[in-house]
């Protein structure tokens, strides 16, 4: 079959299997397309903007040639942009209720588009409109690019396997949404991944198995190819077999996805923890850092087993209980066995709680040998917020300000990570650990079977998936 | 291409302020001396121009006050992608509506999408260009056209130094007719450098004294030559800078050595071509160097004639030859209100129109004298030329032009019209056939002026009736000699129902008992239907040979008219 082409498609839908080379495919048609107007590209999150950036760019594609943002991104700077119009109350756009502005957002946004008010603008601004990952559309973004697609040539391109993100009846409907105003043009049938990973018979499986999983029936593992190992476990709670998996990589494999639970982050961390070299995918919001800025008191007399606290909450091989009994002793002057440098930081903060103190306590504690952070970005961003702040009372807006300059960098995997399908997606490892598969239904299996270009390690009671 | 919508011009030169929304074409502006129209095409040029920075003095503020900073507003409409560019000026689009005039704070469904350009002196003399908007202003954002768009959205001026565009500069027309790039800095220096080669050592042959004192004074003082001083051609003044290459025509002579008006004809056609990159042209005196044909072809070229311009013109003019092709439209009359200070642009109305064909000069006038006939116009130009040959200016030379009405029933509306556009306006008729009461009213409530003869008569009625027998004796002298003279006397008998012929008429009046009735009856003959005076030529005749010399003597219903008229004609009382 061949390749579609995005740029000769005036109002269409893509089709696109994991792996299948939409990437590729869309990187090549800005590169190729010679239009003076840019065209305006679409997608959901700033992770999946960062990353597409990240590969146009490596891909040589000019930036003349597109702008890229996320719906709601492009939606709120229009609304800025035309408040008259939008009909909206400009304090949706300071975004101080998450839950009500977005959607508040969207609706001006869709407002201003119905109106007609700036379709001039947009045929003068963009020659054409592609919007990535459309499965994740809500109803509201759908209705949108509705709007869009009126006066820019539009192509989609999403995958309905992959729609893993459940919002309730506010997700778009594929099937009676959006394939009634995109017609299905064409679907991507090559496995490029695996392919060029040398593992192509995998990649033909994992296509091979989208209309059982479409359909609601089971797959068997045992009829996958080798380079797929089925590890039998008891349950859950079988940490060893579960962890040898997590531990083992072979010599050709250079990272590795564990992919656990989407319900239990708990879970991601403990497996993190015990895993030698892993490192937790964090969500975009740094939910546990922010909880943390927001609950930590600088001038409060247990600030600094808090801090400890925190800190054994992100590094393995540090007992902040112990370290707590050290300081109340080496404070009270009964303890002979002379402070570590460690020590002395932790009192050098105990004495003048500062944020400064603080990073530098934080920095004692991860330079020992034998401690690693298995929550590396938090780490890495408390201690950026600590860095950046003047006195305690910046803390937690530093906090802030880090978390949304994280927004906008592509994630860069470590050697392993932990994560949920949720927080993987889009991401490729050359190996997947998939651990809970008794929790994930057949869309969360899918995109966590194909996250593994080379090698694909499942930890399940059952040969036959999704588990019922 | 962009197209000025809107223009304000606050405290710049002679004007105070002027609020003006020109037409997408053609915009010729008229105005007497002083009226500010060169001042707008300043304030135009120096808002949209492609620079960096201009030079101000106190003397470009209104008044030379600097107190109150100079201030102009260009809102540009029918704006080309570029200028579109949502991440450019997202923030500063307007929305205008043509159909009320009126600007929105944001673009919007059936509005135009316009920017609005402010240029900002204050008495720092430091030129501010920048954009405006309410909503970025209230975000705190401030900015400029990017460079390239200054560029293409600058005016093209069609001034005084058209040479400017016909050399291979950046900017120049020349350079901006089509994509091809001069790669010119190697090809010039190889060019200079052979210059200094084949100049060589020629002046050492002429300077070798000079040359000698030069060498030996070196010597002696133990300055280093080398052995030796040469005459050579400087590297620095052999240099070719922008502008080195310029069009030449097939026997090597300067375009720019042709006459004015023909390298401007050269450069608007030009512009035409790069429509794209120069919409908006700027023409200083349209008519400069030109004959009428040619002024034609420099219309056609700047689109005057076109129903879709591509191009915005702003022009001035002083002729009546450019405005005889003009449509009413494509007008505007610059005026400043005398009690507010402001300048105010009229734009001509369709019952302009045909006084634009048949009189164009009475737009270049200061005072308007709508006659009902060509009687009426040889009657005021014989005065007047009575009264120039006792030494007093001419009333062309004081601005009023006549205009010809053509009958009693036509006078008012061009009358009306040039009042409307703030012109001195009188009308100069007979009273037999008198304008309805009500119009008549309104014009003079309006300002204008009626001069008719008492006693619902003619202008021959008048004049029968107030002469003296000598002066009736001329008349009739004249009219016998003029080509119908032979039917002076069929005409006298028809209107006295055979009363009395010329010859007995003539007799009463050179003897001076001519009766009043029968004045009257001569007044009906003249004015009888082939009548005796009724063209421009014997009217003068009349008026400055055989009325003006004997005024003193002629009856005060017809002087009081005559001398209210003159006065007025010679600007005595004139409104504005």
């Amino acid at each position: 079959m061949t390749e579609p082409d995005p740029l000769q498609i005036s109002r269409g839908c893509i089709q696109a299997p994991a792996g299948c080379g939409k990437t590729h495919l869309i990187a090549e048609s800005l590169k190729r397309c010679t239009t003076e107007k840019p065209i305006l590209v679409l997608t959901h999150t700033n992770a999946a903007v960062a990353a597409l950036r990240q590969r146009l760019d490596k891909g040589a594609v000019p930036r003349s040639s597109y702008r890229l943002a996320t719906i709601d991104g492009w939606a709120m700077r229009l609304v800025g942009m035309f408040p008259l119009r939008s009909a909206a109350d400009p304090s949706i756009l300071e975004l101080s209720s998450l839950g009500t502005d977005y959607p508040a957002i969207k609706r001006a946004a869709l407002c201003l588009l119905q109106g007609r008010h700036i379709d001039n603008l947009l045929a003068a601004n963009y020659s054409r409109l592609l919007v990535d990952e459309y499965q994740d559309c809500l109803s509201a973004q759908h209705r949108i690019i509705c709007e869009l697609a009126r006066v820019l040539p539009t192509c989609i391109f999403g995958d309905v396997l992959q729609g893993i993100f459940d919002f309730g009846d506010t997700q778009v409907d594929w099937n009676a949404e959006v394939l009634q105003d995109f017609p299905l043009v064409s679907e991507l049938s090559t496995p490029w991944r695996w392919n060029l990973a040398g593992a192509g018979s995998l990649g033909q499986w994992l296509l091979d198995l989208r209309p059982t999983l479409l359909s609601g029936g089971q797959i068997d593992l045992t009829t996958a190819p080798s380079e797929l190992e089925w590890v039998p476990i008891a349950g859950d709670q079988d940490f060893e077999k579960i962890l040898a998996a997590t531990h083992g990589m072979s010599k050709d494999i250079e990272s590795s996805l564990i992919i656990c639970s989407s319900r239990n982050r708990q879970r991601q961390q403990q497996i993190a923890q015990f895993t030698n070299g892993a490192s937790v995918v964090e969500n975009a919001d740094l939910t546990d850092l922010v909880s943390f800025a927001r609950r930590f008191d600088f001038a409060s007399p247990n600030a600094t087993a808090e801090l400890l606290n925190e800190a054994a909450s992100v590094l393995r091989g540090i007992s902040a209980t112990e370290m707590m009994a050290r300081i109340v002793s080496l404070k009270a002057g009964t303890n002979r066995k002379p402070a570590t440098a460690q020590e002395m930081a932790a009192l050098s903060f105990d004495a003048e709680k500062t944020p400064q103190k603080a990073a530098a306590l934080l920095s004692a504690l991860s330079n020992q040998s034998g401690v690693s952070a298995f929550r590396g970005e938090v780490f890495r961003n408390l201690l950026k917020a600590l860095h950046a702040s003047a006195s305690a009372s910046d803390f937690a807006d530093m906090v802030l300000k880090a978390r949304e300059e994280r927004r906008f960098h592509s994630r860069a995997l470590g050697k392993k990570s932990v994560g949920s399908t949720l927080l993987v997606k889009g991401l490729e490892a050359d190996q997947v650990v998939i651990v809970d598969t008794h929790e994930m239904n057949a869309k969360n299996l899918y995109v966590a079977l194909t996250r593994g270009a080379k090698r694909v390690v499942v930890c399940s009671a059952s040969q036959y998936l999704p588990a019922t | 291409m962009p197209k000025i919508v809107y223009l304000n011009i606050q405290n710049f030169r002679s004007i105070k302020e002027l609020s003006w929304k020109p037409n997408h074409g053609m915009n010729c502006l008229i105005g007497g001396g002083d009226s500010g129209k060169t001042t707008v095409l300043d304030a135009i040029d120096y808002c949209l121009g492609a620079r960096r920075s201009a030079q101000f003095s106190d003397y470009d503020f209104h008044k030379t006050d600097t107190s109150e900073s100079i201030r102009i507003l260009v809102a540009l409409g029918a704006l080309e992608p570029s200028l579109l560019s949502i991440d450019a000026y997202g923030d500063y689009f307007c929305g205008y509506n043509p159909a009320t005039g009126k600007f929105e704070d944001e673009p919007g469904h059936g509005l135009e999408t316009t920017l609005v350009l402010r240029l900002k002196v204050e008495k720092d003399l430091e030129p501010q260009w920048s954009l405006l908007s309410k909503r970025a202003k209230a975000k705190g954002i401030e900015r400029n056209l990017r460079w390239e768009d200054r560029q293409t959205s600058s005016p093209l001026r069609l001034g005084d130094h058209p040479d400017w565009h016909l050399s291979w500069r950046r900017g120049a027309l020349f350079e901006r007719l089509t994509d091809e790039k001069l790669a010119l800095t190697e090809g010039l220096s190889d060019a200079a450098r052979k210059a200094r080669a084949d100049f060589g050592s020629t002046a050492n042959k002429e300077l070798t004294d000079s040359l000698d004192v030069v060498k030996k004074s070196a010597d002696e003082l133990g300055v280093p030559t080398a052995g030796a001083v040469h005459a050579l051609l400087d590297a620095n003044s052999v240099k070719f800078g922008t502008g080195a290459i310029a069009l030449h025509d097939a026997n090597n002579i300067p375009l720019s050595s042709l006459g004015t008006g023909s390298k401007r004809l050269l450069v608007a056609g030009l512009a035409r071509k790069v429509a794209t990159s120069a919409s908006i042209a700027l023409v200083d005196e349209l008519e400069t160097g030109l004959e009428p044909h040619r002024i034609r072809s420099l219309l056609n070229t700047l689109g005057a004639k076109d129903t879709s311009a591509s191009q915005q013109v702003y022009a001035t003019t002083h002729s009546p030859v450019v405005l005889r092709e003009l449509n009413h439209t494509q007008l505007t009359l610059l005026r400043v209100d005398k009690t507010t200070g402001k300048h105010r642009a009229h734009s001509a109305s369709e019952s302009a129109q045909g006084l634009l064909r048949s009189n164009p000069e009475a737009f270049l006038a200061k005072r308007v004298i709508v006659c009902e006939g060509k009687s009426e116009i040889g009657f005021i130009r014989g005065f007047d030329q009575h009264s120039c040959g006792l030494g007093n200016v001419s009333m062309e030379a004081l601005g009023t032009v006549l205009v010809d009405g053509g009958g009693a029933k036509k006078v008012l509306s061009p009358a009306n019209e040039l009042l409307r556009l703030g012109y001195n306006v009188s009308i100069f008729m007979d009273s037999d056939v008198p304008l309805e009461a009500a119009d008549e009213e309104a014009f003079i409530t309006g300002g204008g002026t009626v001069f008719k003869w008492p006693n619902q008569c003619a202008l021959e009625d008048a004049i029968f009736r107030c002469a003296t027998g000598p002066v009736i004796a001329a008349l009739l002298d004249y009219a016998v000699s003029l080509p119908n003279g032979n039917k002076v006397d069929a005409q006298i008998c028809t209107a006295s129902r055979n009363q009395f012929n010329l010859a007995q008429a003539k007799n009463w009046a050179e003897t001076n008992t001519l009766q009043p009735a029968t004045a009257a009856i001569l007044g009906q003959a003249a004015r009888s239907a082939d009548g005796w005076f009724k063209r421009i030529a014997p009217y003068e005749h009349v008026a400055k040979n055989i009325l003006a010399p004997s005024y003193s003597s002629l009856h005060a219903d017809l002087t009081g008219i005559t001398t209210a008229l003159m006065n007025w004609a010679w600007g005595h009382n004139d409104r504005t």
